[in-house]
């Protein structure tokens, strides 16, 4: 957590590992070293050992994908070496289809937070884009509505979820929470309780269940709206609606996600011996997220920082601070698809 | 020392004769009440260790504070250090068990139950996964009634009691082999007779 080294990497471990692998037929590697967030290298360079054994090995780096907490940051990477052949498959079925209907422009994927993250980001970062739904409705819902503080009710074919939002961005979950496939994961995602988990309109019992739920989020919340968004929503409760505001609920999603933002997140442990290097490290850690937004797809000269914050770990030797950057910038169209 | 534990608690009410996956599951919820800082992250390593350790060797005896005769050794083990690091170097499970035995040695006599420093999180925790490992029964009751940084802030340390002598055990063999201090959570472990003997002043842990 501080940086310092714990022990010599054993390349010669990692590559007779690599080759085995590589005779078993596995391309895609995840790797997690403890104190990664800190301190990166003997990740990036295990990572060049197994890119040497394994030609066009798929290779997750945990301190790229996760947060500082071991198991939660290894269990998020080896997820994401999981999900590369979906997200790959995804991503090319997408650009298939969407040529064969005549369209070119170049393909975004909404993150699980809404942000947009482009086609080879998402092929890459697979884990962080499973379940964007619910934040894009609500997001969606939100611009609809002009409404920056809500709770909202996302009534969909499936299930019937909850999130709440403030200053027009999902509350975002502050503990571990279970990822894609129901894994444990720290991904700082939003937090969406699924208040019905069957399709909107079911047993009276539910129903109530639902309610109660929803109730529990409005009372957390003081002033917030109730917002309905999804095609489902009257079934579990909101006014009834005419056929133009009933199409804006089913398409709340849609709409946010065709104009929503390219978004990407950095967190890093820095040890630092003063606040001179701090400045310059949080410097860095703004610059290097700017160039992670490019890499995902935003256009250059629109990529800003979003959001900052750095905070020393507690009960650490003094110097250890945690950063988190977020940038946002518009998706880059005309570029390669 | 007397370990059998009896059933009923001052209110009357059930407690416990013995500590399973049921009971650290309500002591894992109240721990966590009582720790709004923890890592979140931290705290799940230690209820899953305080787990396997109580699949490993079988359910803890709960041991009340009124049945100790006061001349047994009764061990507080606690985690010092960062919540944060316990949550990035995960734990081999023997630190606390270590601890306790150079305690043992530096004593001369057999540790008789274990006892929480506070009920914070990750300590409650760790005080059950070290009596389930060491096979000793756990005191129904902490140093603080909560969780307070010092050692100084416990009820051990009343009257001038010394904490003394106090062992610490570093995570994992990589630490111990370093020159330099480890920024690293360390579990210690002080022993305690009950009452606490009057004695020189107290020491902080940090």
């Amino acid at each position: 957590m501080t940086g310092r080294p714990l022990a010599p990497l054993d390349r010669t471990a990692v590559a007779a590992f690599a080759g085995r692998a590589r005779e078993s037929g596995v391309s895609a590697f995840a790797l997690c070293a403890a104190g990664a967030p800190a301190r990166p290298a003997p990740e990036l360079d295990a990572a060049a050992v197994i890119a040497d054994a394994v030609p066009g090995a798929a290779i997750s780096l945990s301190h790229e994908i996760g947060s500082a907490g071991l198991r939660e940051r290894e269990n998020a990477t080896a997820l994401n070496a999981a999900l590369g052949g979906w997200a790959a498959d995804l991503a090319a079925e997408s650009s298939r289809a969407l040529r064969a209907a005549g369209l070119t422009s170049p393909v975004f994927f909404a993150r699980d937070d809404g942000g947009l993250v482009s086609a080879e980001y998402f092929r890459r970062h697979p884990v962080i884009a499973t379940a964007p739904a619910t934040a894009c409705a609500a997001r969606g819902a939100a611009a609809r509505t002009g409404l920056a503080r809500a709770v909202v009710v996302d009534a969909g074919a499936r299930s019937v979820r909850c999130l709440v939002l403030g200053d027009g961005e999902p509350e975002r979950s502050a503990r571990p929470a279970p990822g894609p496939l129901g894994v444990l994961t720290h991904l700082g995602s939003p937090e969406i309780h699924e208040v019905l988990p069957g399709p909107p309109g079911g047993t009276p019992a539910e129903a109530a269940e639902a309610a109660r739920l929803i109730a529990r989020q409005l009372a957390r919340v003081p002033d917030a709206e109730l917002l309905y968004t999804g095609g489902g929503a009257e079934s579990v409760g909101a006014p009834p609606a005419d056929p133009t505001l009933r199409a804006a609920r089913l398409t709340d999603a849609a709409r946010f996600a065709a104009t929503a933002d390219c978004r990407v997140g950095f967190e890093q442990i820095v040890a630092v011996a003063g606040r001179s290097e701090l400045d310059r490290l949080l410097a860095a850690a703004r610059d290097h997220t700017l160039s992670r937004a490019v890499a995902a797809g935003a256009a250059p000269l629109t990529v800003r920082i979003e959001s900052m914050a750095h905070a020393p770990v507690a009960y650490l030797p003094a110097g250890v601070h945690r950063v988190t950057v977020r940038a946002v910038g518009r998706p880059l169209v005309g570029g390669p698809v | 020392m007397s370990v059998a534990p009896h059933t009923a608690g001052p209110a009357g009410r059930a407690r416990p004769r013995w500590l399973t996956a049921v009971e650290l599951e309500h002591l894992a919820v109240g721990a966590r009440v009582l720790a709004v800082g923890t890592e979140e992250s931290a705290y799940r390593v230690a209820l899953d260790w305080a787990g396997a350790e109580l699949a490993a060797h079988g359910p803890v005896p709960l041991l009340p504070p009124d049945r100790l005769d006061g001349v047994g050794l009764c061990v507080a083990v606690t985690l010092a250090g960062a919540s944060a690091a316990l949550a990035e170097q995960l734990p081999a499970g023997d630190e606390p068990m270590k601890a306790v035995r150079a305690v043992e040695r530096l004593v001369g006599r057999p540790a008789e139950a274990v006892v929480a420093l506070n009920t914070a999180a990750e300590n409650a925790l760790i005080a059950l996964a070290t009596a389930a490992r060491c096979g000793l029964p756990l005191v129904d009751g902490d140093g603080c009634g909560r969780v307070l940084p010092l050692l100084e802030q416990t009820v051990f340390t009343l009257a001038g009691a010394a904490p003394a002598p106090l062992a610490s055990a570093p995570p994992a063999e990589t630490w111990s082999q370093s020159s330099r201090p480890a920024a690293a959570s360390r579990i210690w472990c002080a022993p305690w007779s009950w009452p606490p003997e009057a004695g020189r002043s107290s020491r902080a842990t940090r």
